[in-house]
């Protein structure tokens, strides 16, 4: 089993060390072992898991959310009525969001098309420009 | 042109584009093309009242568009539905419009 020291850790995923610690200490990331000089090592696991915690924490998922859903990644077959529950909300929020990032998607390519389409400038940036101007004279 | 029925045709347009124009300019042309020829055969019906023709300024109505699926410009909607997204020729054009009588 391959296991990485905290340093490689905070390179592959971007996560500080005070973070990685911090998540140890709350339980968030279990059973970390330690080196015969007190090194923590981490396991394919606990990368999956950290993985896992970064894209939860990108859709503003709290810890202790994020925490009950790892307790479902670990066991779903045996996860408790409440985070099966949760998770199924989060499923849900996960589906909105991408129906949103689907519809910012489709703006922006049709407003980078006008863009590209033009050929005096971006009238995108140029109507936002008047918009801004018409505000500050309303003001 | 079995029942020929109220038409809305929508032109997604975008300051500065030429290809805008000219989309529009085809299916003013188009529409009375069509007055002549439904004028022979239903002299009551005029294809300029039936067919609401509306320019849009996508930069305007920018949600109406991207949940209409407009990408692009000159884009044309008929009865609601994206059917061009760019210009057609006249025939294609003429093709869809009457697919809705």
């Amino acid at each position: 089993m391959k296991l990485h020291r905290i340093g490689d850790v905070t390179r592959q995923l971007g996560i500080s060390a005070d973070t990685l610690r911090y998540y140890e200490k709350i339980g968030l990331i279990k059973n970390v072992t330690r080196s015969e000089s007190g090194v923590r090592l981490f396991s394919e696991k606990h990368l999956s898991q950290l993985k896992f915690i970064k894209r939860t924490q990108r859709m503003n998922f709290s810890l202790s959310e994020i925490g009950d859903l790892l307790t479902m990644r670990d066991d779903p077959q045996h996860a408790r009525t409440e985070i099966r529950q949760l998770t199924r909300a989060k499923l849900q929020a996960v589906e909105n969001h991408l129906n949103d990032l689907h519809t910012l998607k489709n703006e922006l390519t049709l407003l980078v098309n006008l863009c590209a389409d033009s050929e005096n400038g971006c009238p995108i940036i140029d109507y936002i420009d008047d918009e801004s101007q018409q505000a500050h004279i309303n003001d | 042109m079995s029942k020929i029925r109220p038409l809305s045709i929508e032109i997604f347009c975008a300051p500065d584009c030429n290809r805008c124009g000219r989309a529009v300019a085809l299916v003013q042309e188009l529409i009375q093309e069509l007055d002549q020829e439904i004028l022979q055969n239903k002299p009551h019906i005029s294809a300029s009242e039936l067919i609401q023709l509306r320019k849009i300024n996508v930069i305007e109505e920018i949600d109406y568009a991207v949940s209409l699926g407009v990408r692009a410009t000159p884009a044309i909607v008929i009865d609601g539905k994206l059917s061009f997204t760019s210009t057609p020729n006249k025939q294609v054009l003429k093709n869809e419009i009457t697919s809705y009588w």
